[in-house]
């Protein structure tokens, strides 16, 4: 509180029974506007519950937290780009081509993070069949290829016998 | 969840206490805490007043006067009357924790 409030020669208030020494009113006046910028109504502030000033200034710490949390991730974004766009733009590179940039946004909420895990588990999953696939494919190859003239003979006798 | 006085008089119920806006105005009529121990006669029934006028702001001063003669426990309701006064000044104060305040205070009475 500054040397206004505690001055009575300021107040206009309370001059019947001489100056109050603080004046609540005052101070009221004052903090009204900052109230209204953080989004108080002028009725709730004048009107409303007492200790509506109490849920306006942890309203406000939380919004700056959050602020404080947004820019923080912009950060991150920011840095990544300039750790990817590094290689491209250090001209003593061996490979100046930009390191590829995030997919997808960071997963921050708890959702996205469940959401990601059963993505890379899906992809896990996904890598093991296509693995299996190429593998059969490739022993089946190699197994025919080795067993191509066994089988042919096997086919032609078989076609022989036939006819 | 506003600190409230209800009662009911000559069939019509009252709810007391303050905004910002009453505190304000009684301090406007001249009401000064400070003073309350030096001039309880004028400032008691101020305060009392005070306390209408937030939900009740057009009941006569005659009537409040009544019912400020007839009102019982005039000890506790100065109490809860003065608690309810500083409600919404306390909003406008930082809470500071139990671990920050380090002087402790007893009273006499």
């Amino acid at each position: 509180m500054d040397g206004k409030l505690v001055n009575p020669s300021d107040s206009t208030r309370g001059e019947g029974f001489g100056s109050a020494p603080l004046s609540f009113g005052q101070l009221f006046d004052e903090q009204c506007g900052l109230y209204m910028a953080m989004g108080m109504s002028y009725d709730d502030y004048w009107n409303g519950e007492p200790d509506m000033p109490k849920h306006y200034r942890k309203k406000r710490e939380t919004e700056r937290q959050f602020r404080n949390e947004e820019l923080w991730l912009q950060g991150m974004y920011v840095y990544e780009a300039i750790l990817a766009c590094a290689p491209a733009l250090n001209a003593m590179s061996k490979k100046p081509k930009p390191l590829p940039y995030s997919q997808k946004p960071y997963p921050i909420t708890s959702k996205d993070l469940e959401d990601t895990r059963d993505e890379q588990k899906m992809k896990q999953l996904e890598d093991g069949r296509q693995w299996m696939i190429d593998f059969a494919e490739k022993f089946n190859k190699e197994f025919y290829a080795k067993h191509k003239q066994t089988m042919k003979g096997g086919d032609g006798d078989a076609s022989t016998g036939q006819s | 969840m506003a600190k409230e006085i209800k009662f009911t008089y000559d069939g019509v119920e009252y709810t007391l206490g303050f905004t910002r806006r009453t505190v304000q105005m009684l301090e406007d009529q001249g009401f000064d805490s400070s003073k309350i121990g030096s001039m309880p006669a004028t400032m008691i029934p101020l305060l009392f007043e005070g306390a209408f006028k937030a939900h009740h702001r057009w009941t006569k001063p005659e009537v409040i006067q009544k019912i400020f003669e007839s009102i019982g426990n005039k000890e506790v309701l100065m109490e809860k009357l003065a608690e309810m006064y500083y409600e919404p000044i306390n909003a406008m104060m930082d809470e500071e924790s139990d671990a920050e305040k380090k002087v402790e205070w007893t009273a006499s009475w």
